[in-house]
């Protein structure tokens, strides 16, 4: 008896992966994630990023075109591609003054005269360490703002201001002027006298480590520094806030940093 | 219809177990992988040919499956990428009735459609597991089917968060 039970054991952990690939077809993205650890043949099955149940499943939520958009170039693999859309900006945790395009990575704030306008994605951070590009596709104005927020920070208010890092509850760097902006006031950053300003286009990477609470950025490639410390261990959001008409801002998760 | 002449000769298989089977060429045609054997025979070779070996299918197995395409012979099958593009929402009552067979019996049978390459079967029960396996727990699932839990608590832990943002909705 005990025989018959092991040998119909190995069966369904070892399904051949065409058998895998075709039941897997029919799963939702949840059910997935389940299989995944029920053990570990079903999970290497899984752990190939650019297979076809990924392939899928990234095509039920992004359009051909959102996949081969350059916007997406940074996460090579589907898996990646539609976990970065699962980390994008949240359409009902935004400005009324602001709509998401249908990439669903992109935000447009519309042209409204006195008033400032921010968006948080759809999944915070209050554990483990993230990494997410943000790329402003139009002008600055006089307050650009990039950074993190609890549910608690507001994203909206009248006149032209600078609404990330306003209170306790938010963190923000002013790319405007290259200033950190918490509860007010943080100071200049990055710490270099002349330090660049941001240009139109260039890709920001936020690097969140919930585990040593810090927040620090990264422009085209070179690391800027930490710019905060001793953060909440509350769920915190990739958040921006702008000031300007029809500007667009794009946001990509990358998952875990690369380095040590 | 011409009695003496059957348009649907007598074709024989032979199960793993060495049991011996009799269908027809319209029911056993539904195999992909025997069809491409009688098509390297010839049209005129069916009727002379002696029973066809099944090495990878036991007599149990191979006698579901023989149920089965003997009902679906006179049924047009569709296309393998009709059935990769079709969402599955509608299933004839008599396969859904016929599918009603315990865990293992369905492996085999699972295994038996993929070899014998008959899309619509193996689309069917593999199916039945997929619905089986939706919104059930890790632990659930492993206990249905029987599964090992071979994971260290670190590696299941590991493996949860980096899936952590596909259970959100």
């Amino acid at each position: 008896m005990s025989l018959v039970v092991r040998e119909f054991n190995k069966c369904f952990s070892e399904l051949p992966d065409c058998l895998l690939e075709i039941i897997f077809s029919y799963l939702s993205l949840c059910d997935i994630a389940n299989c995944a650890r029920v053990c570990k043949n079903w999970n290497r099955y899984l752990a190939d990023e650019n297979n076809d149940i990924w392939r899928l499943q990234c095509l039920r939520k992004l359009s051909e075109k959102a996949l081969k958009s350059d916007l997406l170039l940074s996460v090579p693999t589907y898996k990646a591609k539609l976990r970065a859309f699962y980390h994008a900006w949240n359409p009902l945790d935004s400005s009324r003054h602001i709509y998401i395009k249908p990439n669903a990575f992109t935000l447009h704030r519309n042209p409204v005269a006195q008033s400032t306008d921010g968006a948080r994605a759809k999944i915070g951070f209050d554990s483990g360490r993230h990494v997410w590009e943000i790329m402003w596709e139009g002008p600055l104005g006089t307050v650009a703002i990039v950074g993190i927020s609890t549910k608690d920070a507001i994203l909206q208010c009248h006149g032209y201001a600078p609404l990330l890092g306003w209170d306790d509850q938010s963190w923000g760097w002013n790319l405007v002027d290259n200033y950190l902006l918490h509860n007010g006031d943080a100071g200049n950053f990055p710490l270099l006298t002349n330090a660049p300003k941001y240009q139109v286009g260039e890709k920001i990477k936020v690097i969140l480590d919930c585990e040593s609470h810090c927040l620090a950025f990264e422009k085209n490639n070179e690391f800027l520094g930490v710019a905060f410390t001793n953060l909440p261990s509350k769920k915190l959001y990739p958040t921006i806030t702008a000031v300007y008409g029809n500007t667009e801002v794009s946001i990509v998760y990358c998952g875990y940093p690369f380095d040590g | 219809m011409d009695i003496d002449r059957p348009s649907d000769p007598q074709v024989s298989v032979v199960s793993s177990d060495g049991t011996m089977f009799h269908t027809t060429l319209k029911s056993i045609l539904l195999s992909g992988t025997i069809k491409d054997m009688i098509e390297h025979i010839g049209e005129g070779g069916v009727e002379n040919m002696g029973a066809i070996p099944l090495q990878n299918v036991d007599s149990k197995t191979l006698e579901i499956v023989i149920k089965w395409i003997e009902h679906h012979k006179d049924n047009i099958q569709p296309t393998s990428e009709e059935i990769k593009d079709k969402t599955a929402d509608f299933i004839d009552p008599w396969d859904e009735n016929f599918l009603e067979m315990d865990l293992d019996k369905l492996y085999n049978l699972i295994t038996a459609a993929n070899y014998l390459n008959i899309p619509q079967l193996l689309w069917l029960s593999t199916r039945k597991i997929a619905m089986l396996i939706k919104n059930r727990t890790p632990q659930e699932i492993r206990s249905l089917f029987n599964i090992e839990d071979d994971w260290t608590p670190q590696e299941i832990e590991a493996v949860q968060k980096e899936n952590q943002w596909c259970e959100e909705k």
